[in-house]
């Protein structure tokens, strides 16, 4: 079988969509526990982007299920099919992407400025976050496997969905505000990451049958290649907070540089992890559930 | 080293076989290779768990046909769809399906053959 141009099309959107959705809640979550410590004007910024990337997450949901509706059809015309749409929403899209929509609409409360929008757009985030856990492999197999995913979104959004606005705030602030926000991101960061590799360990050997599956199966080598950039990322996230963080606390502008070029390497490989997931949740199934 | 990485996955995703999800078929009727004396005036496909037949279409002497198909029936095990105006030949079926747990796109092909009804009563 053949990889059509649809099925390149259904994953580029996917990957735009979980980057979209992963940055708008990852700025909700950045503000969270950085909103102390940067300028008002860099906090703005910030605002702004979660604004932009939750329009781009609403506008890729809907051209992701137009493009599913017509990998299913008669080409081009099958995207604008409404009976097709309709068989796309009734086999989970109405209630993730619903939830997800939901999720990305409620965001704006960000921009309410108050404590009280604040704390509905943090819930908010946790829900366009999630939402990928409401359908697909996970939720075919088991509301374990739910949890586990939810966990593990949560862990990307604080992890992956911050280094824009890390890098935003970074590039315009001084030295000494930056060594806090580092730290205080990277000691974040750190639980993010736990979180994210535990739970995504666990899901994983609910959705493997056996180890050899990592191996010997097209799942578990998709698997195999996303944990191989993962290992990478963790080490270049390492660097950033054994290395780069410390310097930055005397003074330090050579880190500095080290700090924002290094972040910009890990959204690089974020955005690689993003295609190679989008790929491997789109076009194989886990042996588990064969 | 960044773009030996992009590289990999690159061709990581070009070798990948896709295999759609995992809503399978499971058995036809007509069954995938089979050759049948009399023209059917169904088409049968069989899943492995319960899923919506989206798309039919048949190849037959280069023409390609499409076969109406309901688009609102509930989502079921098994998909029956209605076929007409078949001849003698060979067919290859494309279905497109897609499933209801996970909302996967599943895709698949098969042929029959009828047979001409000369040599079926010969």
């Amino acid at each position: 079988m053949q990889f059509s141009a649809w099925d390149v099309a259904a994953i580029g959107i996917k990957a735009i969509l979980y980057a979209a959705t992963f940055c708008a809640a990852g700025g909700v979550f950045f503000l969270l526990y950085s909103r102390s410590l940067i300028a008002l004007d860099d906090e703005r910024r910030v605002r702004w982007w979660v604004g932009l990337c939750a329009v781009v997450a609403i506008a890729a949901s809907a051209v992701r299920l137009s493009i599913i509706a017509g990998s299913m059809g008669d080409g081009f015309s099958g995207t604008l099919d409404g009976s097709m749409v309709r068989m796309v929403l009734e086999a989970g899209e109405a209630r993730a992407t619903g939830m997800r929509i939901t999720g990305l609409l409620l965001i704006g409360a960000i921009f309410l400025e108050t404590s009280c929008g604040f704390i509905a757009a943090s819930l908010s985030a946790f829900l366009a976050a999630t939402s990928f856990a409401w359908i697909g492999h996970a939720w075919a197999a088991g509301r374990w496997s739910v949890a586990l995913l939810s966990l593990h979104l949560i862990g990307v959004a604080f992890w992956l969905g911050a280094l824009v606005p890390l890098l935003l705030v970074g590039q315009r602030t001084d030295l000494s505000s930056l060594a806090r926000i580092a730290k205080r991101f990277g000691d974040i960061a750190v639980i993010g990451v736990g979180v994210l590799l535990l739970a995504g360990s666990f899901l994983l050997a609910t959705l493997l049958r056996q180890a050899s599956d990592l191996w010997n199966t097209e799942y578990g080598r998709f698997v195999g290649g996303k944990l191989l950039i993962v290992a990478v990322l963790t080490a270049a996230a390492a660097v950033n907070k054994l290395r780069f963080t410390p310097r930055l606390q005397t003074q330090d502008a050579a880190a500095a540089y080290g700090l924002l070029r290094s972040i910009r390497a890990e959204l690089l490989l974020g955005g690689l992890i993003l295609i190679v997931t989008a790929a491997l949740t789109s076009l194989v199934g886990p042996p588990a559930l064969d | 080293m960044l773009r030996t990485l992009f590289l990999s996955a690159a061709v990581a995703l070009t070798l990948a076989t896709p295999s759609f999800g995992h809503a399978k078929l499971l058995s036809s009727s007509p069954a995938s290779g089979a050759q049948v004396a009399e023209v059917p005036k169904t088409i049968t496909l069989t899943f492995n768990e319960e899923a919506k037949l989206a798309a039919l279409t048949l190849l037959h002497a280069g023409k390609e046909t499409s076969v109406a198909v309901d688009k609102s029936a509930p989502s079921a095990k098994s998909a029956v769809v209605p076929v007409t105006g078949l001849t003698p030949g060979t067919y290859e079926v494309h279905w497109t399906a897609i499933a209801t747990d996970d909302g996967h796109v599943a895709k698949g092909s098969f042929i029959f053959t009828i047979k001409n009804a000369s040599l079926a009563t010969s």
